[in-house]
């Protein structure tokens, strides 16, 4: 094969396929890019057989072929030359010549019959396929894979379940035993079957992708084995979680006695401070509510305490219950700045729900623990 | 790598074709036997087996697109995981990797096998994170471990794997793998006989310089009893440079067969074409103290595996065991 690339269009696409090259050295071709020409220009592929990515970009193909290069070095040479043009030869077998203005690479190239072969067709058949704005993505994702479980052992919490919900809405659900996120949001198209469960490091590769999406759609495709995504340059697949996502709706409360209603700034804000003197361990912060006012504490045997009032809009009884810091931390930090979050208490001892006043589609369900 | 391709073990192939045939596999198989019996090739063997498309005669076909990969070693759905080079076991952080693995959908088998070549390095905490995956394994998966020496394993990982054993092969067998990798039949027949029963060991100790070792020592002991300290001292620094594993196996062969020529009368198994040689040692010696003898190379082996010094170590044996021959006939004295 023989090419000739602009520098800015090859950097551009090895960014986005050398992380997921594979990490471990156990099987060498993996941590090479499969180079292939195609319409208009070329393809080039990376894969750690978790997740793969293919990415379109122009060339002119002089003559076509294919060529596995390891993917870091490339990168690395991409983006340290100073040519605007490189020129990419496989001359004898096993080596390929790159040429960028004065500099000249001699690169070991691996048999590319060797590259494995990666579902990131969108064939529609055994799965569904769904058009969504990448932005919807993005913020589905983002309000979600916080809450996904770190414990490896439980693996059937070790991802995002994605499914249909109740209303014919695309769903959304996290947790990891302590607290629980789950949205719903309003996409046109089939719904997969059965839900499947995308793990955190899928869930993180196809979130870069879609930052490169700004505006647009891309094309989900959902099977009982994996779970791809396509825009007009690139292609992306995740394998999934094997394992049935827990029963979650037995966890969010049907209804709760009191509701507060907040600035999501001013509780975050004041959540940050007053966390500072928490136990390091559980994080734990106390709110008390009351009418018109809401007191946030902490306090560490070891430090002192702190505490913090804030006003709310409540016009219940007076309640206290404590919550682990971060929990609440994380899903405040995802709502937007100046949002009104609603904030649902069920007893001292029952979960507690935060939402947006604006946005009911967006449930988060927080464990409290005993101060 | 197929079952075709592993030779001897019949009983083991029977048991692992049989449950990948009726689709009745265990979360997980414990592969025991000393070390280069094959284990690892029957692990290769069997995981090719489960991942082919379209066996054949209850075998891998070595033909179809999950062969291929499975022999390129590139197939999404194996995994091979065994100590880094660098380590001195397998850590926890690999097995909570190869749990993650374990947990994804199989993308493009029904199942998904994950072979754990010398399960015996792996550390405490290690086996202890893999017992969650041993106890509910997620349904497509399977787990090959495989050890010579399953009593370092914890009782809890050992009783939640099928245990598979691998005895060692009959010479003849052993022969054979070496004739096959192009060893001359002499050679071959002579290795085998020390090998105990191990293509690994035979095979490991065909090259140049390992015969050549081993000559030197096997050599040095028909000797041993008139080669001053100077001799000795070179010998062992000789050997220790060198690969010394091969030479001390067959110093304890030697011995072995000295000490069954000397209490059965028949020739010696192990070295065939020695037999005057072997008869005449058996001849000049106690039985008592070519077993002393015997213990010491095997104490040897185990303290050089355990890091010792090497020169040191050889050394010592060297000179014990030339103590012990002269002890044996006082006749002459002590040098």
């Amino acid at each position: 094969m023989e090419l000739s690339i602009r520098r800015e269009d090859l950097t551009r696409g090895l960014y986005l396929v050398q992380g997921v090259v594979e990490r471990r050295s156990t099987v060498p071709i993996l941590a090479n890019v499969l180079i292939e020409s195609a319409e208009g220009g070329i393809t080039l592929t990376a894969t750690d057989m978790e997740v793969g990515l293919r990415v379109r970009t122009p060339a002119d193909v002089k003559r076509k072929g294919s060529v596995t290069l390891n993917a870091r070095k490339l990168y690395e040479i991409s983006r340290e030359v100073t040519a605007d043009e490189l020129l990419v030869k496989a001359t004898a077998a096993g080596w390929v010549e790159v040429h960028a203005g004065r500099s000249k690479f001699k690169i070991v190239s691996l048999d590319p019959k060797d590259f494995p072969q990666l579902p990131l067709a969108m064939d529609p058949k055994g799965g569904v396929t769904m058009e969504v704005a990448a932005a919807t993505l993005r913020e589905m994702i983002d309000k979600t894979i916080f809450a996904v479980s770190t414990d490896e052992t439980r693996f059937n919490l070790s991802g995002v379940l994605m499914e249909a919900g109740e209303s014919g809405a695309l769903r959304m659900v996290a947790t990891d035993g302590h607290r629980l996120a789950k949205i719903d949001r309003r996409v046109p198209g089939p719904r997969p079957e059965r839900g499947i469960i995308m793990p955190r490091k899928g869930l993180v590769e196809a979130r870069k992708l879609l930052d490169e999406v700004d505006q647009g759609d891309v094309t989900v495709h959902v099977s009982p084995k994996d779970m791809r995504l396509a825009t007009p340059t690139v292609s992306f697949f995740m394998r999934i979680v094997e394992g049935e996502f827990p029963d979650y709706r037995q966890v969010i409360p049907g209804s709760v006695r009191a509701k507060a209603r907040f600035n999501r700034d001013d509780l975050l804000a004041a959540l940050r401070r007053i966390s500072l003197l928490a136990s390091e361990r559980s994080r734990g912060v106390k709110l008390h509510l009351e009418k018109g006012k809401l007191e946030a504490s902490a306090s560490n045997p070891d430090q002192g305490e702190a505490s913090e009032d804030i006003e709310i809009s409540y016009g219940g009884e007076a309640l206290s219950v404590g919550f682990n810091a971060r929990y609440l931390i994380d899903v405040l930090g995802v709502h937007a700045e100046g949002e009104v979050i609603e904030l649902g208490l069920t007893d001292e001892v029952g979960p507690g729900t935060v939402s947006g006043a604006s946005d009911p589609e967006y449930t988060y369900v927080v464990m409290p623990m005993r101060l | 790598m197929r079952f075709a391709d592993v030779l001897g073990h019949d009983a083991a192939i029977e048991r692992l074709r049989r449950a990948a045939a009726t689709q009745r596999l265990a979360g997980a198989y414990l592969l025991t036997g000393p070390a280069g019996v094959g284990k690892r090739l029957l692990a290769d063997a069997f995981a090719a087996r489960i991942l082919c498309a379209a066996p054949r005669d209850d075998d891998a076909c070595g033909t179809c697109a999950q062969c291929t990969r499975v022999a390129a070693g590139t197939h999404p759905e194996l995994r091979l995981l065994e100590r880094d080079e660098e380590r001195r076991d397998i850590r926890i952080e690999q097995i909570r990797e190869l749990s993650r693995w374990l947990a994804l959908q199989p993308l493009m088998a029904e199942r998904k096998v994950a072979i754990v070549d010398g399960a015996h390095c792996l550390s405490e905490p290690a086996q202890n994170a893999l017992l969650k995956t041993l106890e509910e394994p997620p349904p497509s998966a399977v787990l090959l471990l495989t050890t010579p020496a399953a009593a370092l394993l914890l009782p809890t990982v050992r009783s939640r794997c099928q245990r598979v054993r691998l005895d060692p092969l009959p010479p003849e067998s052993v022969a054979r793998v070496l004739a096959a990798r192009g060893v001359a039949p002499e050679q071959a027949t002579l290795l085998a006989a020390e090998a105990e029963g191990s293509p690994g060991r035979a095979l490991a100790s065909s090259g140049d310089e390992e015969v050549r070792a081993r000559d030197a020592m096997v050599g040095a002991l028909r000797t041993l009893r008139t080669l001053d300290a100077a001799a000795l001292s070179t010998l062992a620094q000789d050997l220790a440079r060198g690969p010394a594993d091969g030479a001390l196996a067959a110093a304890a062969a030697w011995y072995r067969d000295v000490l069954e020529t000397r209490l059965t009368g028949d020739p010696p198994r192990r070295h065939p074409g020695a037999v005057a040689a072997v008869r005449a040692a058996a001849d000049r010696s106690r039985a008592e103290c070519t077993l002393r003898q015997l213990e010491l190379v095997c104490d040897t082996i185990n303290a050089l595996d355990r890091n010792a010094n090497r020169i040191l170590a050889i050394e010592t044996m060297l000179l014990g065991l030339r103590a012990l021959e002269r002890d044996d006939s006082p006749r002459q004295g002590p040098a």
